[in-house]
Parts: structure tokens; sequence; C-alpha cells
């Protein structure tokens, strides 16, 4: 993946393991998701919020663009769900890992931490 | 681990998939390549008025300055245009005009062609294809536009959006 808008969970240059969605039902807040977006292009972003039909993204860094602009996005557009990520430069010990699972409510706990502490951290 | 996926992704070409941060980079608007172009047929306007004796090192020193600032609004209207063209149409853009990339091309051309001379024409049809490709990209933005005179020389019909 290429970009700064899910950092500090994902960085430019990181691989993103994901798996196919064979049911959408499946997809879950907190999911990393990968989609073909009809404005954006091929994009990856958190799911912030899920109806039976669409789900709702968000990137992580306060820098991505808002999720109103990404709009509902229908759950066929998804075709992956990130499982883990093996990051682009890894340092054992620290949080970034040779290879780290995805955790729904890693991500969850994550945004709510970054969204309470401000903009001036989230610069990514 | 990383090592390991790169080495198979120059092989497998994996997908790649953005995370941009779009804020920053969304803040687009033909109108600095459009003010860029009427710049040069101003300047070229500037030296055709000069008609002084190119002997005297005033007459140089303007000539020169305008030749040089003429060069460089030609390339701002490149790089305006490129960036546009680049950065912001994508498909569905594309989709809208299909004959951008000809206007972008004939944008980049024509603006070579001012700063290889000093011909008005070449200018004005350079104002034109901007404005052209002004009024494309306002378009994709659901904004619609007006032709004005611009409030200062050299007074050409230049495309702007109606906000």
């Amino acid at each position: 993946m290429c970009g700064r808008s899910m950092s500090p969970l994902l960085h430019d240059g990181d691989y993103l393991l994901v798996r196919n969605v064979l049911q959408s039902s499946g997809i879950r807040d907190g999911n990393i998701v990968t989609l073909k977006h009809p404005r954006f292009g091929k994009i990856v972003k958190a799911v912030i919020g899920v109806t039976p039909e669409t789900v709702k993204l968000t990137g992580i860094s306060r820098l991505s663009t808002p999720a109103d602009a990404l709009g509902d996005i229908k759950k066929q557009s998804i075709d992956g769900v990130g499982v883990a990520v093996i990051p682009r430069s890894s340092r054992h010990g620290s949080e970034r890992a040779w290879f780290r699972f995805l955790k729904n409510d890693d991500v969850q706990n994550l945004l709510a931490r970054l969204r309470s502490k401000g903009p001036s951290i989230m610069v990514g | 681990m990383h090592r390991f996926f790169s080495k198979i992704d120059e092989t497998v070409h994996f997908e790649k998939y953005s995370a941009h941060c779009d804020i920053p980079c969304k803040i687009y608007d033909p109108i600095i390549s459009q003010i860029a172009a009427l710049s040069v047929v101003r300047l070229i306007d500037i030296i055709a008025e000069a008609e002084m004796d190119m002997s005297s090192h005033e007459a140089l020193n303007l000539v020169t300055r305008c030749v040089a600032r003429k060069e460089e609004e030609a390339e701002k209207v490149k790089t305006e245009i490129r960036t546009i063209w680049g950065d912001y149409f994508k498909a569905p853009q594309f989709e809208k005009y299909p004959g951008v990339h000809g206007l972008v091309h004939s944008i980049m051309m024509k603006a070579s062609a001012c700063k290889q001379s000093t011909d008005r024409n070449n200018a004005l049809e350079l104002v034109d294809l901007v404005n052209e490709f002004a009024a494309a990209f306002w378009d994709t933005k659901g904004v619609s536009v007006e032709r004005k005179v611009s409030p200062y020389p050299p007074s050409l019909p230049t495309v702007y959006p109606v906000l």
C-alpha cells in the first residue's frame, strides 16, 4: 500500500494481507478494508459504521479524506478485509514488528484514542 | 519478511491500494494557469510596446526581464495544467471528458510555442485552450462557469467559476 492516511496503523510501503470478502455480512466496525472507490480508485480505509447494505469508512490520520467525502460505500465494493500487516521497516521489540495481525478492537481503540487527543498528533 | 514479500512483488506485482491524505492535495484550481496564460499575452504586449533602442541598457534590461518572465509564466501554465490533469482527473472525469488528454497535450505544445517566440497569436490560443480546460474542470465539479473579460490587461475573455 502507499500513502499516509492510515498512519500510524499502516505506513507507506507496508504490505497488507487481506482475505476475500465471501459474505458482506462479515464486515465489521474496525475492519481495515480494501476497495475500489468510484472517485478515489483503489484505496484502503477503516470501517467505522455498518448498515445492512453499506459501510462508512475513514482514514486514520487527521489528514485523510473525511468520512463524508468518501460517502456511504456499498458492501459489494469491498474486495478485501485486512488480516495482517508486514511493515516496511521492522524493529524487533517495537510496535512495528515484522508481522502484525490486525484486530478490530485495536483499530477502534486507536481511532478513539487519536480522535480524543486532537489533531496535533495526527499528522501522518 | 518485508524483503521476502518485496521479492515476490517484483514478480507477481501485487495490487497497490492507496491511503492518500487528500485534504492537502485536494486544492485544485485552474485560475493559476489562466492568470499565467494571460501574463504571457501581457508580457508579449509589453515587449511589442517597448519600441526602444535596443542598444540602450534600459531597453535590454526591460526586454530581457520580459522574456525571462514569459518563460516562467508559460512553464507555470504547463506545470499547473499537468498537475490538475495528472492528480485530479481520474476515471469518472476522463469518461466525461475523453478529449482532455488531447487538450492537455495541445496546451503543452502551445505553451512551448509561447516560449519560443513573441507571436501574440500563440499566446491568445494558449489563453483559449486553458479556458477550455478550466471550463471542463469546473464542470466535473458541478460548478457552472461564466466568461468575463479579465479586469486587468490584457483584458481578454476568461472563464470564471460561478460560486
